[in-house]
């Protein structure tokens, strides 16, 4: 407990110090109005406070979003002295903070749409995938003959990563848009799809011979068995290859897209407009963070049987 | 109903095998048979034990019998009806793994009522299967755990669910594979109570037919109407018991009378050991003498 409010009292300090030092000290370089690294900071320490005061019912190392915050404060501190208000990081490599949260406030709406537009071709090159590694893999795995044919082959194609095949999928595929989905359906399939493969394989006997003698249907067999038995793993696996399809996405949307968040920062890159390329980033992690929760509030929503 | 008939069953593992080994097992004959030319009639209402050491194919039979693997001889017929595959006119509790681990209690036990009710004919509603499950779960002592996963439930626990599935199933015939084979003493014997229990129960409606695979001695004379030892694939002996239930288990097995049946088991466990250890001398004694 008094570790707990030490660790409070080090992270508000530092906060008092990091907002002090925007506020009173003076400029080297030229930057636009603090406005929007304020809010920013206060949003930061807002799911703090959040964090923390959930954390004492739930979590049990409460100090871990203490020990996050206290090293995020001291990050922010570090670069705002180091560019606003001493001057002595490059001036074009390292973007004053002043500058980046600018971003947020003047092209908002902007990011937002790259934002929709970047979600829109994850999610569906990560559902479709899903759920076709989902499909395929349960009635691969539950056909003994289909499964000797197709989990070699599935075992050789799984590893090379779906990338490799960007030049034929732009050639083969109606648009643009289709081949960056397709990249990222494959990225997320093959995973889904051995792992349905071996989860189903594993059904333990005990329970086909419990499913046979109450006489269940195929229907009944599908829903009321394979599919409670798989579903954990399916979201185990979504939670995983949410990384994958995300580094696709990226790749995707870097070679020949016109919108998207990984379109914004190779464009910002073009331009070495560096303070466009950290918000496109920040906005990255924020996405991915947001998604992440999504599927472990998944996971944990419809996990409820071990 | 629910007369039991099996005639000349033989039961082998090895299906590929040539078909002059075929041929001499549809005949019945060969090594590897499991089951080796079992008959047997088990009465309308009667509560069979089927007892032996492991290996012996007590399980074996009792799968036969539940339709989860076709006699490679022989044939089974439920009054009168050749059984063919599982059927819901069966119920069967295995030793382990009896309930879906992702369904509650109430669950595991609606759906097996649900089956039943559909493949019989029975038309129930729901709320008719949510009832007939809650009263089983509180003839077992588990309506408070209605709610559960298997996972949070004990081994004794998850085997008074499965129970209570396989009775409100209300089937002719009820199939136990060592149900409380995995159990502790203590919690072996009150579910053995239970049982013993429930049958008494079930005298005042309609008794159901039991086949219950045991290698507990005491738990067999607890039970049963008819204990039937088995050893190496064949039946060795069969032995009516018949008293009333309920059968206190502290005054019913020091009972002179059970305590002979008790003798008469025991000496059968162990000449069946006896037995195999001399096959196996013999054939050592074979392999290690030299002919001149």
């Amino acid at each position: 407990m008094r570790r707990i409010v030490v660790e409070f009292v080090i992270a508000h300090v530092l906060l008092a110090a990091l907002v002090g030092v925007i506020l009173l000290m003076p400029d080297a370089r030229k930057v636009y109005p603090a406005t929007a690294l304020l809010v920013a900071i206060g949003v930061i320490e807002l799911c703090y406070l959040l964090a923390l005061f959930r954390g004492r019912k739930l979590d049990p190392f409460p100090s871990g979003s203490s020990d996050i915050i206290c090293a995020v404060w001291v990050l922010m501190l570090v670069w705002e002295l180091s560019s606003t208000k001493l001057g002595i990081a490059h001036s074009v490599l390292i973007p004053s903070p002043e500058n980046v949260f600018y971003v947020f406030q003047r092209s908002g709406p902007e990011l937002w749409a790259n934002v929709v537009s970047s979600l829109e071709l994850l999610l569906s090159g990560y559902i479709l995938g899903t759920a076709l590694g989902v499909i395929l893999g349960v009635v691969v795995g539950w056909v003994p003959r289909l499964r000797a044919m197709f989990y070699p082959i599935a075992n050789v194609l799984a590893p090379i990563p779906s990338v490799i095949f960007t030049p034929f999928l732009v050639i083969l595929m109606p648009s643009y848009r289709w081949a960056a989905i397709m990249v990222i359906l494959l990225g997320v399939f093959w995973p889904q799809f051995l792992s349905m493969i071996l989860r189903v394989g594993s059904l333990p006997q005990a329970i086909t011979d419990n499913a046979r003698v109450l006489k269940v249907s195929n229907w009944t067999m599908i829903t009321k068995i394979i599919l409670p038995f798989i579903v954990p793993d399916v979201l185990k696996n979504m939670r995983v290859s949410l990384t994958t399809g995300f580094l696709m996405l990226m790749y995707a949307e870097s070679f020949g897209a016109k919108s998207g968040i990984g379109y914004w920062i190779s464009n910002a890159n073009v331009f070495a407009n560096y303070a466009n390329i950290v918000a496109g980033v920040i906005t990255c992690g924020m996405t991915v963070t947001a998604l992440n929760y999504l599927t472990a509030w998944l996971q944990k929503r419809f996990t409820t049987w071990r | 109903m629910g007369a039991l008939v099996l005639d000349d069953v033989c039961f082998s593992y090895s299906d590929d095998l040539d078909l002059f080994t075929r041929r001499r097992r549809a005949a019945g004959e060969g090594e590897d048979l499991v089951l080796k030319h079992l008959s047997l009639t088990v009465e309308d209402g009667q509560f069979l034990c089927l007892v032996g050491h492991s290996g012996c194919g007590k399980t074996t039979l009792l799968r036969t019998l539940a339709g989860l693997q076709a006699p490679t001889a022989g044939s089974i017929a439920i009054d009168g009806k050749p059984l063919d595959g599982p059927g819901l006119d069966r119920s069967v509790v295995f030793q382990n793994y009896s309930l879906f681990p992702w369904m509650t209690a109430l669950a595991n036990v609606e759906f097996g009522v649900r089956q039943a009710s559909v493949e019989l004919g029975r038309g129930l509603t729901k709320a008719q299967v949510a009832e007939v499950s809650r009263s089983y779960l509180a003839r077992v002592g588990m309506e408070k755990a209605a709610d559960l996963h298997p996972y949070q439930l004990s081994g004794g626990m998850q085997q008074r669910v499965a129970i209570a599935r396989a009775l409100a199933m209300d089937t002719e015939i009820l199939l136990f594979d060592e149900p409380f084979g995995a159990l502790d003493v203590r919690t072996r014997r009150d579910l053995q109570e239970l049982m013993s229990a429930l049958w008494v129960e079930a005298d005042r409606d309609r008794r159901k037919t039991a086949v219950f695979v045991t290698h507990d001695i005491d738990e067999a004379l607890l039970l049963a109407d008819r204990i039937v030892f088995m050893s190496d694939g064949r039946f060795l002996a069969d032995i009516p018991v018949g008293a009333a239930r309920p059968r206190d288990p502290e005054e019913f097995l020091r009972r002179p009378a059970v305590r002979l049946i008790q003798d008469e088991l025991m000496g059968l466990f162990y000449d069946a050991v006896e037995t195999r250890r001399d096959l196996a001398d013999r054939e050592q004694v074979f392999e290690g003498s030299v002919t001149p």
